[in-house]
């Protein structure tokens, strides 16, 4: 799983990744693209844990990280899947 | 085509049925709500941020649970039970407001308050026999029935991993008396 980690701090091919990965969860929500969409949040969310492995994994509290990353994912898709049953329910009156 | 464009080819033919007098109203209606044609697929985001919130909150409360309350085994069991029955009844509470995929996500929850719940009680009533894989025997018997009832794919899912990980530990993982697996 490490072969994520950039070697020697290259800040850019970290941000690089990172834009990619939000690209792809983007270009999946844009063109309906569900495996596009889950690819992304994957190699997202593999991404977020290794910066917390590289940078802060001795001063950061793992549970405090894994419970406020996991609560801000769990609104985001409440949200949308309510925007998503909104819609639906406009569709049809 | 990519996805986007062919949901909007389905639906165009659902219509087109539906002019013919091939189904009526209703079934139009249950059969286009399944081809969501909108600028953004906001079904799919939502499935995977749940998908992936609720595995990272269920590992992030077992760490600080761990470190933060110093419960008894007793009070461990206990503390389970009531907030993996919180989350089945939050889960129906959400499922009937028409929100499914929060639901899902929630009892996914559930079942891995299940599993702890198995495996705290394990250890309070151990026999010695450091026979750990049956504990996730057991949690199969129990998630399976409710993947079904419940209709919900996550636990299935769930259910596959927790049959190989008993798998694994009858047929690979040997054990030391306390029971806890190491690799050899």
């Amino acid at each position: 799983m490490w072969f994520l980690t950039i070697p020697y701090g290259n800040r850019l091919a970290v941000l690089a990744f990172s834009a990619a990965g939000v690209a792809q969860l983007i270009l999946g929500g844009r063109f309906h693209g569900g495996r596009f969409t889950g690819f992304g949040i994957v190699f997202l969310s593999i991404n977020i844990y290794t910066r917390l492995f590289e940078s802060f994994w001795d001063e950061a509290s793992k549970g405090t990280f894994l419970v406020a990353s996991g609560a801000v994912a769990l609104t985001a898709g409440y949200l949308f899947e309510k925007r998503a049953r909104t819609l639906r329910l406009e569709g049809r009156s | 085509m990519n996805p986007r464009r062919l949901k909007n080819v389905l639906r165009a033919e659902i219509d087109t049925l539906r002019r013919e007098g091939v189904f009526d109203g209703d079934l139009h209606q249950k059969l286009i709500a399944n081809y969501p044609a909108d600028r953004w697929d906001f079904s799919s985001l939502g499935r995977w941020f749940l998908f992936f919130g609720a595995i990272a909150v269920a590992a992030g409360l077992t760490i600080l649970g761990t470190r933060i309350f110093e419960l008894t085994l007793q009070n461990l069991a206990i503390a389970l039970g009531v907030a993996t029955g919180t989350c089945f009844l939050g889960a129906s509470t959400l499922a009937r407001r028409g929100l499914v995929m929060t639901s899902r996500s929630i009892e996914l929850l559930g079942a891995f308050g299940i599993i702890g719940l198995t495996f705290t009680l394990g250890i309070i009533y151990s026999s010695g026999s450091s026979n750990w894989p049956m504990l996730l025997l057991i949690d199969l018997l129990v998630l399976l029935p409710l993947a079904y009832v419940r209709r919900n794919a996550l636990l299935l899912v769930l259910c596959v991993i927790v049959f190989f990980t008993w798998f694994g530990g009858v047929t690979g993982y040997p054990t030391r008396p306390s029971g806890i697996a190491f690799p050899v």
